[in-house]
């Protein structure tokens, strides 16, 4: 046992696993709970606290061992795989809303694709233009970083790639709100209609957001 | 670290999951008490098999605060209580087999 203080076996075992792999902070998270209890039980037993540390170290086992097992199960063809943990139902439940939100929000914008903001004879669309070729650009970002590094993303790289992509969403349903606006205006007509659509698929984007956080917390 | 159970530590890790050991240490503990000693293995062992266990989604878990501090807390899954009554039947079928051929003394 090379780690004397629990403190110094946390940091050898921080070094003995690879930065990106899946749920490190989360082993050394569980690692250290379990040395302070084991030490904490030993201590109301009777031990010193520095015998105790001692002891409950001994116990644990050697560190570069553990990060073995560690790394055996993340490579290609182990089976720990922490970046897909099963979500509750309720989340699951709020996917498929989502799901269907932005199912719905995608066949109204082809229905509205006669008028969008793409129009060529609108004059005051330039706020929604920007925000929807912004929105377009962090789209292709999202599809072509999943496309091209699906193989080595770890969960903080898969995490920030679908925010991209739920801004996008977000940045779509507010160019569609302010193209309803802007037509509205020009005209005299207000499609209420394409605003719902906008106001659906900004709370999409919104709850895409939310179930990254949650994902990203329960993995952390 | 070697594992001294015969290949049967993430049965014995269902097992304790379910008869009540939430977390890690509890586990360990569970695994020691109910061996009688017979598999004091290296703590550490146990949380590459909760992991595993895990990620084929025969237990769940989630961070939970008690006593002033965080704890991961694992439960098994409904294929995680389906897995462990397999385990258990092929277990005694296995033993069963084991103990005819061998015999007694």
């Amino acid at each position: 046992m090379s780690a004397t203080t629990v403190a110094a076996l946390l940091a050898e075992l921080g070094r003995e696993l690879p930065p990106d792999l899946p749920g490190r902070a989360r082993i050394l998270a569980e690692v250290e709970d379990h040395l302070v209890q084991s030490a904490e039980r030993l201590i109301a037993g009777g031990l010193p606290r520095a015998a105790a540390e001692r002891e409950a170290l001994a116990r644990f086992g050697e560190p570069a061992q553990l990060a073995i097992l560690f790394r055996s199960l993340a490579q290609p063809g182990g089976v720990l795989d922490l970046r897909e943990e099963p979500l509750a139902g309720w989340q699951r439940a709020a996917s498929l809303a989502a799901v269907a939100a932005g199912a719905f929000a995608a066949v109204g914008l082809i229905a509205l694709a006669g008028w969008s903001m793409l129009d060529p004879d609108l004059t005051t669309g330039q706020v929604p233009r920007a925000l929807g070729l912004l929105a377009a650009a962090l789209l292709a970002a999202t599809v072509s970083g999943m496309l091209l590094m699906r193989r080595r993303l770890n969960l903080d790289g898969r995490l920030q790639i679908s925010a991209l992509g739920s801004l996008a969403l977000v940045l779509i349903g507010a160019a569609s709100v302010l193209a309803t606006l802007q037509i509205g205006e020009a005209t005299g007509d207000y499609e209420w209609y394409g605003a719902g659509i906008g106001l659906a698929l900004i709370a999409q984007g919104a709850l895409a957001a939310w179930l990254l956080r949650v994902r990203r917390r329960a993995a952390s | 670290m070697t594992d001294t159970t015969g290949g049967q530590l993430e049965l014995m890790v269902l097992a304790a999951v379910d008869a009540g050991a939430s977390h890690g240490y509890a586990v360990i503990e569970a695994l020691r008490a109910r061996s009688d000693g017979a598999f004091d293995l290296p703590e550490g062992t146990v949380y590459p098999a909760l992991h595993r266990l895990e990620s084929k989604q025969l237990l769940a878990s989630h961070w939970a605060d008690g006593s002033g501090r965080r704890r991961r807390v694992y439960q098994l899954t409904s294929s995680g209580r389906r897995a462990l009554r397999e385990g258990r039947r092929d277990w005694r079928a296995f033993a069963r087999a084991v103990a005819s051929v061998v015999g007694s003394p």
